[in-house]
């Protein structure tokens, strides 16, 4: 998966370089039950930066989907804020892009017109230059050549190859990823993680953070800048960790698995 | 109506079971239970009259009809039901009872009758709808049959009450409908829903209570077990898209279903004419006379047709919108189910008065016709749509909102293709029902001495009741098989392209 | 031991290999020295035999890898496929069109313009080919098998509305 801006993407404007991308500020969600109000996240505060990868984990049903989708503009927190940079964060915006567990292709549609169904808000670009941003998309993500293909014959991979093209083709600076290769074959799931993590890196490329929802802890640490650790509902900050582990990271030596371990221990 | 119910799940099971063990029956029952369940019953109706009346010509033979009619009205699609769920029983089980060499009927007992519980008890409670609506319209026909005195029953009653002086006794009609009304709730609520409830804890898979508290979506899996053809849901499960042994099993099959059909109407039909005595050969009509009374029939088949396909064409247009905008607000979809789970278990024959009485109405025979049909088949719609959109995952859901999509990109891309499939199978129930309607909703007469409540100039379902009324057996009849082959030719035919396609673009499976 | 002459064999892709899997073996034996033996392969990759003994027989019609008494070598081919790092499948080409499906796939899209998966298993069949006995699966596994394959490395385009695949 390689990136570059549209026609050399001017930098990111109003961004020092050291100040945060997304941050989270004092976080809570409860969730209405009949009379009932159930807190699902609890002050959940810290700040993402740029060129950081930054995992989200904790135990099953901590809320840190949930969390993603506060940052991503579609639920609407019940205490507290986010902010993209120095703005606040009330519904989608395409700064912000999304890429799900399950691929959320519409089958019904190939894989070009599902990209496309993503430009479609944007009437501010001509169906032209739409249609050159989605096979372009697509290209960035290994997927030149299946645009008239249908989900249904893709494999799982490549749907998510699809779905981050769609996330790609607005030009998110921030890609906030659920879980996105829980459902894939090891191999597919390095494969496509390397390629994530290269389009972090890539100047050319209009990503500047990537956070990322995940149980599997090797990922965490193989990925991780950065590593949030929520503890069992509500959820809450347990811990936030700065993984400096230089790269490429060997998944065999004696630090990464003392890194696993301190997530591990927060996990408990 | 119980004797009817008890009578379909024992023949249910009997039929069902039957299939799921034997390759060969099943290529043979399959096929056959379809065709059954796409012929219009009402139809055939006065021949099963005829045929009992006139061997018991007494107060049992016409319950006893009536009883049968809406045996066949419920029993087939318990029979699918049943099938499926014998067929779904893990091999583990099967081979548990193999191995312990249990006898046939431990067999059944053991595992069969309550593997297929579950499944008998959801289906019964939409069938019932069904046998009631079967029930109110068949004794509204024997009462005008005029040769067959039903003395008990809701239909008998409304008639009564309407017919008595030529003009509808207003206010005794009302307590009636209410009456029902109240009564059909109770009955949701009392047996029903407890009978589903109980048959819960024999259910062998792990499935979440809250899909099956849902009235939708319980209607959602009836309505696909009553549509169309099996072979093509079967065929779509196992991924199979082009005929392949099995389903060159199945066509064999169907060509012997079709034989055991048409061989079974016959003799019913002359089982029908021998017993009251019509038929003689002498008086057999001439051929010129066959011809124009087909020729007329099917001048009304087309005019129906049209009939039938206008008003389904209405209740997509309005059903879709309605069913889509109610699913995506929870809100609304928790207000808006009871009130239609109450007013789908209206069996719609019950309110024919009532329509006739709305002044605009009351003159135009045909806007009563069409409305009796939609308020027949509205619900198979509605109800498939919003199942079809309850059924799409919640991030699905979201995507306009994640992509910021205008309301009518979210609507072309996203609700309207979901409904697809659920408009299909709700379409084919919807038209089936339609047809059967029509032969309430073209003629409605409650006393054969005064002239028809409502009568449309011309349709298949007119032709229908006024030649059962007459007892014309020979227009009966030619309308009748007429009829028949239509839906039958349809269903095989355009249904099945139909649904092929719909499914293999349109379902939504990960 | 007779040294029985070479007859001519045709290649046959099995059903349930990817270009990915072939990618990652090669990889991985590259990553150990261009030499490995089957189980430590299997191990390092993680994958049971049902997996790796397809995707070796692939790779090995692919002429990337060669195995010799249970060991696995890398032929000079693979190891240029090892280093290239983009577009890897369309270094396949001159290989892959020599396999089946492919071979047909293309001579009938050559000939005819479009060809679809269904004609192409049929083609396929007549001369005793089939990855299934169910013609419908084995028509799926003709399709996948296509799709996976030849767009990667470059000779077929597909529609997936119409269901043609055609040369490019």
């Amino acid at each position: 998966m390689s990136a570059s801006g549209q026609g050399g993407a001017p930098p990111h404007s109003g961004v020092p370089v050291n100040g945060a991308t997304i941050s989270v500020e004092h976080v809570g969600l409860d969730y209405r039950k009949e009379k009932e109000k159930l807190p699902v996240l609890v002050d959940v505060s810290f700040e993402t930066h740029k060129n950081e990868f930054v995992m989200i984990t904790g135990p099953s049903g901590c809320g840190k989907s949930t969390l993603l989708r506060i940052m991503g503009g579609l639920i609407k927190p019940t205490s507290g804020i986010v902010k993209l940079r120095d703005q606040l964060i009330t519904k989608p915006r395409d700064e912000i892009g999304m890429v799900f567990q399950n691929f959320v292709l519409l089958p019904w549609r190939t894989s070009f017109e599902n990209v496309m169904f993503g430009l479609a808000s944007r009437s501010d670009l001509s169906p032209e230059e739409k249609k050159q941003r989605a096979l372009k998309a697509l290209d960035d993500a290994g997927l030149k050549g299946f645009e008239s293909v249908y989900p249904g014959e893709l494999s799982g991979g490549m749907k998510q190859r699809v779905g981050v093209a769609r996330a790609l083709a607005l030009e998110p600076h921030v890609l906030l990823m659920d879980e996105p290769f829980s459902s894939l074959d090891d191999l597919t799931a390095e494969r496509l993680r390397q390629e994530i993590y290269g389009l972090l890196i890539n100047p050319s490329s209009p990503i500047q953070t990537v956070i990322m929802v995940s149980h599997n802890v090797e990922e965490i640490i193989e990925l991780a800048d950065k590593a949030i650790v929520l503890s069992a509902r509500p959820g809450r900050v347990v811990g936030e960790l700065k993984v400096d582990l230089p790269r490429p990271r060997n998944k065999k030596s004696e630090e990464f698995f003392n890194w696993m371990d301190k997530v591990y221990v927060l996990l408990s | 109506m119980m004797l009817a119910l008890g009578l379909s799940i024992v023949f249910a099971l009997a039929v069902g079971i039957w299939a799921a063990r034997s390759k060969r029956a099943e290529s043979v029952i399959l096929p056959l239970l379809d065709i059954f369940q796409s012929i219009p019953i009402l139809g055939f109706f006065p021949f099963v009259i005829g045929a009992i009346y006139g061997a018991l010509p007494n107060a049992i033979g016409a319950n006893l009809a009536v009883i049968i009619l809406i045996f066949t009205s419920m029993s087939w699609n318990i029979a699918f039901g049943v099938y499926e769920a014998v067929r779904a029983i893990p091999q583990d089980y099967a081979d548990l009872l193999n191995v312990s060499q249990a006898s046939a009927w431990q067999r059944i007992k053991s595992l069969y009758i309550p593997a297929s519980m579950s499944r008998i008890a959801y289906n019964t409670q939409i069938s019932w709808a069904v046998g009631l609506f079967f029930l109110v319209a068949s004794e509204i026909i024997a009462v005008g049959s005029a040769t067959v005195p039903v003395y008990y029953g809701i239909g008998v009653a409304v008639a009564s009450f309407a017919g008595t002086s030529g003009a509808v006794d207003y206010a005794n009609y009302v307590l009636l409908v209410a009456g029902i009304i109240v009564a059909v709730v109770v009955w949701r609520f009392l047996f029903l829903r407890e009978f589903a409830l109980w048959s819960e804890k024999y259910k062998m898979m792990e499935e979440p209570r809250e899909v099956h508290q849902d009235p939708i979506m319980r209607f959602y899996s009836w309505v696909n077990h009553r549509s169309i053809s099996k072979l093509f849901l079967l065929a779509h499960d196992s991924g199979v898209t082009r005929f392949t042994s099995a389903i060159a099993r199945f066509r064999r099959g169907l060509q012997l279903a079709v034989a055991i059909f048409v061989l079974s109407f016959l003799l019913l039909a002359a089982g029908g004419l021998a017993a009251s005595g019509h038929l003689n050969v002498g008086s057999l009509p001439t051929l010129s006379v066959v011809a124009s009374t087909e020729a007329s029939a099917l001048y009304a088949l087309a005019v129906s047709f049209v009939r039938v396909w206008y008003v389904v064409a209405i209740c997509v247009a309005v059903g879709v919108p309605l069913g889509i905008v109610v699913s995506l607000n929870f809100k609304l979809y928790d207000l808006a189910t009871p009130i239609f789970e109450v007013i789908s278990s209206i069996p719609a024959p019950i309110l024919l008065p009532a329509i006739i009485l709305i002044p605009v109405l009351g003159h135009a025979p045909e806007a009563v016709a069409a409305v009796v049909i939609t308020l027949s088949i509205f619900w198979y719609i509605v109800f498939n749509v919003m199942a079809g959109v309850r059924t799409l995952p919640a991030d699905m859901k979201d995507l306009p909102k994640v992509f910021s999509a205008r309301r009518v990109s979210a609507w072309r891309n996203v609700y309207l293709p979901s409904a697809l499939t659920g408009l299909v199978t709700g379409t084919i129930t919807a038209v089936g029902g339609a047809w059967n309607a029509l032969i309430i909703a073209e003629y409605f007469q409650l006393d054969p001495t005064q002239p028809a409540l409502s009568q449309v100039p011309v349709g298949i379902g007119k032709m229908i009741t006024i030649a059962t009324n007459q007892g014309n057996y020979l227009t009966l009849t030619l309308a009748v098989v007429s009829m028949t082959v239509l839906i039958v030719t349809f269903n095989l035919t355009v249904w099945r392209r139909v649904y092929h396609h719909a499914t293999k673009r349109y379902s939504y499976n990960r | 031991m007779t040294n029985w002459p070479a007859l001519p064999r045709t290649l046959v892709m099995p059903g349930n290999v990817r270009s990915g899997q072939v990618i990652s073996l090669v990889e991985v034996t590259g990553g150990l020295g261009a030499k490995v033996d089957a189980p430590r392969l299997a191990d390092e990759l993680g994958w049971d035999i049902s997996v790796l003994l397809p995707a070796l027989d692939a790779a090995e019609m692919l002429g990337l890898v060669r195995s010799e008494k249970g060991d696995i070598f890398l032929t000079d081919l693979g190891l240029k496929f090892q280093k290239t790092s983009k577009n890897k499948v369309r270094m396949l080409k001159d290989m892959l069109v020599q396999i089946e499906p492919f071979r047909t796939a293309l001579e009938l899209a050559s000939k005819k313009k479009h060809v679809t998966s269904s004609e192409v298993a049929e083609s396929l069949e007549e001369r005793g080919f089939k990855w299934h006995y169910m013609p419908d699966i084995n028509e799926r596994i003709v399709n996948d098998l296509l799709i996976h394959w030849s767009i990667y490395a470059g000779f077929l385009g597909y529609n997936g509305k119409t269901g043609k695949f055609q040369k490019v």
